[in-house]
C-alpha cells in the first residue's frame, strides 16, 4: 500500500526504485549536487528530483506499518498467520 | 664399527622382550644391536644399543601406535615447547609429553589437574632417562560435559578448516530490511525482545517468526527447516537465528555442524544470537553475524527510524544549500563578467561616440546655419553691388556704352580711329555714331566698389 502511494506520488521516473535503490539515488544526486560542476538548469534538475527522492523515500517507509506474523504449515503449504497475542 | 652379530645374548634378549620377535630377520637383528664380546666374558650390548633396541621394538608394536588411554591427568608442567604430565589409575602411571606445535598444540592448555582423560598417543622412549612416555597427540574428557566441549572444538576446527567461517563468506546486512525473519522460539522472552526492540527503534518492517524449539534433542532441525521456510517464502531480507542463555547442554543444537551448514548455506544473510554475551556458538561462528544478545540482534539488524528520518531531512537540507550555493556562484559568476572591462568597454566607447556624433551634429547645425547666413548676407550685398554696376543703371543716368564694329565695349579712345564707325548704347536705343575727333581726357569712375 504504501509502495503504491509512493508511486503515486513519484511519477514514472520512480515508479521502478525500490527504497534502497531510490536512496541510492538520493545519495548520488546530493554529491552530484554538491560537487558543484553542473550547469545551473541541471542543478535545478537535480535538485527536484533528489527532493522528489527525499519525499519518495520517507512516504515509503511511513507507509509501512510494524506487521507481525509467524510461518505455519497448511495443507503442505507455508503460510503467513498474525502472531498471536499469547504466542 | 662393522656389524657383528652374535647370537645367542642377543636372541635371547629379544625373544624375552619380544615374543613374535623369532625371525631373525627382525630390524632390530639387522640395524640397531650389536654384541660383542668381551676378551675374556660374555657377549654385550652398550646401554645406548640397549635403549635403541626397545625403543625400535616398541615402534614397531601396532598396540602402541595411536592408542588410547584411560588416566587421571597429574602434574601438569608446561615448558615453551611442550607440557608434561602424567596419567595415572590406582596400580599404574605413565609419563607424557605434549608438544606445542602440530595437532597436538591446542591440548596442553586444555589439560585440567584431577580431570579424567582419554589420551591419544604413541608410546617412546626418552633415551637420556632411560624412560618409555605416551607422546599425546590428542585428549578427550570422560564426563559428558567434557565431551560436549570436546567436540564442540573439534567440530569447530574441523568448520574452520573447510572455510566455513572465512570473513570472506560474511555478508553485508541490508541497511533498510523491509522483512525480518526470526527462527526462535515463540514461548519465552527471547521472541518478545526482538519484537520489543524493533517495534520501538523502527516500526517500519514485517517481521516473519519461523518457530521452532531451540532446545533438546533434535532441536537442530527444527531451526533449520524454518531457515529453509523463510528462504523459501521470499522477499525475507535478514533472519535473526535466536534463543536465550543456558548451559552448555542447552545450546547444543546450535552447535551442531548441520546447524553450521544450514546457517551458512542460507540464501539470506543471517544474524546468530544464541545465549548470553560470553557463549559461543558453532551457529555465531557460521553466521553472517554474531550479536551478543537477542535484543542486540534486533538493533543491529534494523536502523533507528528517528536517525533515518533525520538523515533524509539532511539530505534535503544539502540539496538547497547545494543548490544556492550554485546559484550564487552562477550570479557572481554574472557580476563579475557585467563588470568586465571586456563588456564595460564597449558600451563606453558607444556612449563616448554618441556623444562626438551629437557635438559635431550640433557644429554642423551651426555651421551650416551661419554659413547660410553669410552666403545670404553676400548675396544680398552683391546683389546691391550688381545693382548698383548694373550697365542699364548706369544708362539710365545718362551714361552710354560705345560698341566697336566687332560689338566689344570700347573702353579706352585709343580703341578707335577717326572715321571708325561705333555702336552707342542708351537706355531706350542705339546710335550708328561716326567718330569724327579723338582727344585724351582722364575720367574718375563713378563706383570703386
Amino acid at each position: 500500500m504504501a509502495e503504491k502511494k509512493g508511486r503515486e506520488a513519484a511519477g514514472d521516473e520512480a515508479e521502478e526504485l525500490s527504497f534502497e535503490a531510490a536512496l541510492k539515488r538520493l545519495e548520488e544526486v546530493v554529491a552530484d549536487l554538491e560537487g558543484g560542476r553542473l550547469a545551473l538548469e541541471d542543478s535545478l534538475a537535480r535538485f527536484e528530483e533528489g527532493m522528489r527522492l527525499s519525499k519518495l523515500c520517507q512516504e515509503k517507509l511511513k507507509g509501512v506499518e510494524l506487521k507481525i506474523e509467524k510461518l505455519v504449515a497448511e495443507g503442505g503449504r507455508t503460510v503467513p498467520r498474525p502472531l498471536d497475542e499469547d504466542d | 664399527m662393522a656389524p657383528q652379530k652374535r647370537g645367542t645374548r642377543l636372541d635371547q634378549f629379544q625373544s624375552g622382550a619380544k615374543p613374535q620377535g623369532e625371525e631373525g630377520s627382525d630390524p632390530p637383528a639387522e640395524g640397531g644391536g650389536q654384541a660383542r664380546r668381551a676378551p675374556q666374558g660374555p657377549s654385550f650390548v652398550t646401554v645406548s644399543e640397549l635403549t635403541d633396541l626397545i625403543e625400535e621394538d616398541l615402534q614397531q608394536d601396532e598396540r602402541l601406535a595411536s592408542v588410547w588411554v584411560k588416566g587421571e591427568v597429574s602434574g601438569i608442567r608446561e615448558y615453551p615447547k611442550a607440557w608434561y604430565f602424567t596419567l595415572k589409575d590406582a596400580q599404574a602411571q605413565i609419563n607424557c609429553v605434549c608438544w606445542n606445535y602440530g595437532a597436538s598444540r591446542e591440548v596442553g592448555p586444555s589439560l585440567k589437574e584431577g580431570a579424567e582423560v582419554l589420551a591419544r598417543g604413541d608410546v617412546t622412549v626418552y633415551k637420556q632417562r632411560g624412560q618409555y612416555q605416551l607422546r599425546v597427540a590428542e585428549v578427550q574428557s570422560t564426563d559428558k560435559r567434557g565431551a560436549l566441549f570436546l567436540k564442540f572444538e573439534q567440530t569447530k576446527k574441523k568448520l574452520e578448516a573447510e572455510g566455513l567461517f572465512d570473513e570472506s563468506k560474511k555478508r553485508p546486512l541490508p541497511r533498510f530490511p523491509a522483512t525480518v525473519g526470526v527462527v526462535t522460539s515463540t514461548e519465552g522472552a527471547v521472541l518478545r525482545d526482538i519484537i520489543n526492540v524493533i517495534s520501538r527503534r523502527f516500526p517500519h518492517v514485517r517481521i516473519l517468526v519461523a518457530p521452532s524449539k531451540v532446545q533438546g534433542e533434535g532441536a537442530e532441525h527444527e531451526v533449520i527447516r524454518g531457515l529453509k521456510a523463510l528462504a523459501d517464502f521470499g522477499g525475507v531480507d535478514v533472519v535473526i537465528v535466536a534463543r536465550g542463555g543456558g548451559s552448555i547442554e542447552d545450546l547444543w543444537p546450535f552447535n551442531e555442524e548441520a546447524l553450521a551448514r544450514a546457517v551458512r548455506a542460507s540464501p539470506i544473510p543471517v544474524v546468530s544470537a544464541v545465549g548470553h554475551q560470553t557463549d559461543f556458538t558453532i551457529c555465531d561462528f557460521a553466521a553472517d553475524l554474531r550479536a551478543p544478545t537477542p535484543s542486540a540482534a534486533a538493533e543491529i539488524v534494523v536502523p533507528n527510524a528517528e536517525d533515518v528520518f533525520a538523515e533524509f531531512q539532511a539530505h534535503e537540507g544539502r540539496l538547497r544549500r547545494a543548490l544556492l550555493h550554485t546559484r550564487d556562484r552562477a550570479a557572481g559568476r554574472l557580476e563579475r563578467l557585467t563588470h568586465h572591462p571586456a563588456l564595460r568597454l564597449p558600451r563606453t566607447l558607444l556612449e563616448a561616440r554618441q556623444q562626438m556624433l551629437d557635438e559635431v551634429a550640433d557644429r554642423l547645425r551651426a555651421n551650416s546655419r551661419m554659413a547660410l547666413e553669410r552666403a545670404q548676407g553676400r548675396l544680398e550685398r552683391q546683389l546691391a553691388a550688381l545693382d548698383v554696376l548694373s550697365p542699364l543703371k548706369t544708362l539710365a543716368r545718362g551714361y552710354a556704352i560705345a560698341l566697336d564694329g566687332a560689338g566689344r565695349v570700347v573702353k579706352s579712345a585709343a580703341g578707335v580711329a577717326v572715321g571708325d564707325t561705333v555702336d552707342v548704347l542708351l537706355t531706350d536705343g542705339e546710335l550708328g555714331v561716326r567718330v569724327q575727333s579723338k582727344k585724351a581726357r582722364r575720367l574718375s569712375r563713378p563706383d570703386d566698389a
